[in-house]
């Protein structure tokens, strides 16, 4: 059962972020509340409005929240709950409830009436009301980009046509080790490609798909790929005289594991077959050169100027 | 793109000649009469459920997407043709009994008032944009789902759920057989392999189309039970009603979960289907007492969603209805 902790993260994120939820039990507590509410919204919808309620206070309740959690399979989060329950539909009835009154009173009265208020009020009325549930939500804007694809497709299609290029025909499938954007993007696309690891290695959502478990070698391999990622070792050129090592053989460890030589190596010996590294106008070549000639690596670059990519192969 | 059109085509006809025949059957039982919305809906679910037959033979046979998509082919013509057959017979003996319905409701259907066709026409203007910006495939959410990855491995031919969609390599372990039954990747599988279509084309583009149209029938359907009737003022507030269902889309686009964010950025996943199909189906089937329906939407719920006990939150729901429902009677009988 998903621990209580857990949940309450999710009931938190949910919470603060879902507006028109708020709307919708607005919408719940004024027909709770006031009779001519639960009369305009129809007698025939009373029982969708309490089972809707209902459900609506047992997602809202942590414990039977917990409960009901657990019944939908603890795979999903929290927010998948509010998936049956009919949030849009019931504010959507409320709201035409509500524009169908404006609009017949204005019908009847106001559209011929002389005085601007009376005549011009209600459809404006209505536009400042659906400007403000616009506020709700971001039309689609920006909510999905922390959720979406990593990287750019384009580039990413034309990395994966040059892989594809180098791989002789007939061979088995080869290897690719890269920065998670690209190890996303392969398995979705192609079958001839095979990546080191997958996406649900460091995405602990897609912990519930399948028994299989990652060898621990992989741990610091994906490491080192990230930190590459992240642009903390081997785009930027490096001092080597002022490092705090002082013999000859520090300072080549250091180099080499600031180069990736060693992860690059170990990787290599794991059979990986191509081995991807971002490319962009700030990358160190002196270090991709050295890293290439110290593993006897062929590199071809893929749209470098436009934050691309190096292709490193034997 | 002459096969990404040809897809559409199939997904456009399909469902509407499988769903006629069953909701002119359903009619027929229930003395109703089903509109475009219902017909499209009900399809849709049966071809789903149909293919759900097929890929579980093809798990059984531990055989591959070929054998699945012609299994699913072959059941999918065959009730979709059963269905128009039974459709043409039923017209043809309405006609020789010369039934006088169609010309009663044309009489009835008042003319639209100013505010209905603005309303409509917003909506119809809001509704296509949608359609057109989940089309583009370019705003969608991976995040938690592995479908597109489930439906490239499909692709490769081999016998189902053997291979590790995230390596490539063959399952050591396993997956859980739950995950096993879902039918989604399949049926995105096939029209991917029946139409030389590209995995991400079908999961990210096509079918988050076909299922935020799915969606959209489902609230006309909705709109239609909450306001029954011919008259203007009915007319006038379905119009309100969908296009407020369609500005709320974009209202409620804030994060997974949400109805906006299900339609907009994943509408290929289980969850969304849940969420804009399924329940809005359901509400609306249970209101028109259409009980054939919300059985076929809770069994979609089993098939495209990890389910704890094989039944999931629609039967929740379904089952609230039917508690409130009784409880108001109970309430109306008491004081007299």
């Amino acid at each position: 059962m998903k621990s209580f902790s857990v949940l309450m993260q999710e009931y938190l994120t949910y919470t603060s972020g879902a507006k028109l939820t708020a709307l919708f039990l607005t919408g719940l507590l004024a027909a709770l509340a006031f009779p001519q509410v639960r009369k305009e919204a129809g007698k025939e919808n009373r029982p969708l409005l309490i089972a809707s309620g209902a459900l609506a206070v047992l997602c809202l309740f942590p414990p039977t929240a917990l409960l009901l959690s657990w019944y939908q399979s603890a795979y999903y989060d929290y927010r998948a709950l509010w998936s049956m329950i009919p949030v849009l539909p019931v504010t959507a009835l409320f709201l035409t409830r509500l524009f169908a009154w404006i609009l017949c009173r204005w019908q009847k009265e106001g559209i011929h009436a002389t005085a601007f208020r009376e005549k011009y009020a209600p459809p404006l009325l209505l536009l400042v009301l659906l400007l403000l549930l616009l506020l709700c939500g971001d039309a689609g804007y920006q909510s999905w980009r922390s959720y979406a694809l990593p990287g750019d497709r384009a580039t990413l299609e034309e990395l994966t046509n040059a892989l594809l290029e180098q791989s002789p025909e007939g061979s088995d499938r080869p290897v690719v080790w890269g920065p998670r954007e690209v190890m996303t993007y392969l398995p979705m696309v192609t079958n001839d490609l095979r990546p080191l690891y997958g996406r649900d290695f460091w995405d602990p959502s897609l912990d519930g798909f399948t028994y299989d478990t990652y060898p621990d070698s992989l741990q610091d391999l994906y490491d080192w790929m990230y930190a590459v990622e992240l642009q903390d070792v081997f785009f930027f050129a490096f001092d080597w005289d002022s490092l705090y090592y002082t013999d000859a053989a520090s300072i080549a460890e250091a180099r080499d594991n600031k180069n990736g030589i060693q992860s690059c190596r170990a990787a290599l010996d794991a059979g990986v077959d191509y081995i991807v590294l971002p490319g962009c106008e700030r990358t160190d070549r002196a270090a991709l050169s050295y890293l290439a000639e110290e593993l006897s690596l062929q590199v071809i670059p893929v749209r470098v100027e436009e934050d691309g990519y190096y292709i490193l192969f034997r | 793109m002459i096969h990404l059109l040809l897809a559409a085509v199939l997904l456009l006809l399909l469902p509407f000649l499988t769903g006629q025949g069953l909701m002119a059957a359903l009619d027929d039982l229930q003395k109703k009469r089903a509109g475009l919305p219902e017909k499209y809906l009900s399809g849709s679910l049966v071809l789903l459920l149909l293919t759900e037959a097929a890929h579980l033979l093809t798990l059984i046979r531990g055989e591959g997407i070929a054998f699945c998509l012609k299994t699913a082919g072959l059941l999918w013509i065959l009730v979709a043709t059963v269905s128009y057959l039974f459709t043409l017979v039923r017209t043809f003996l309405r006609a020789l009994k010369s039934s006088p319905e169609p010309k009663e409701r044309k009489k009835d259907k008042a003319p639209a008032d100013s505010v209905t066709a603005v309303f409509g026409a917003a909506a119809f203007l809001l509704i296509a944009a949608q359609l057109v910006y989940i089309a583009l495939g370019s705003h969608v959410a991976i995040t938690g789902d592995m479908t597109a990855e489930t439906v490239q491995t499909l692709l490769s031919g081999a016998p189902f759920y053997e291979t590790n969609p995230m390596t490539g390599l063959p399952y050591s372990a396993g997956i859980p057989s739950r995950l096993k039954i879902l039918v989604l990747p399949s049926f995105y599988a096939i029209f991917a392999r029946a139409f030389s279509l590209p995995a991400t084309t079908v999961v990210w583009q096509l079918m988050p189309v076909f299922w935020g149209v799915n969606g959209y029938c489902a609230f006309a359907y909705l709109g239609r039970i909450f306001f029954p009737g011919a008259d203007a003022d009915a007319r006038r507030k379905r119009g309100i009603f969908l296009f407020l269902a369609a500005f709320l889309v974009l209202a409620s686009d804030s994060l997974p979960g949400t109805e906006g964010f299900s339609l907009l950025h994943a509408g290929f996943t289980g969850v969304s289907i849940r969420l804009w199909v399924l329940v809005p189906a359901l509400i609306a089937a249970f209101r028109e007492r259409r009980f054939v329906l919300c059985a076929l939407a809770v069994l979609t719920e089993s098939v495209i969603l990890w389910t704890r006990f094989g039944v999931g939150m629609t039967l929740l729901l379904l089952l609230s209805l039917i508690a409130a429902t009784l409880l108001l009677r109970r309430r109306e009988v008491q004081p007299s």
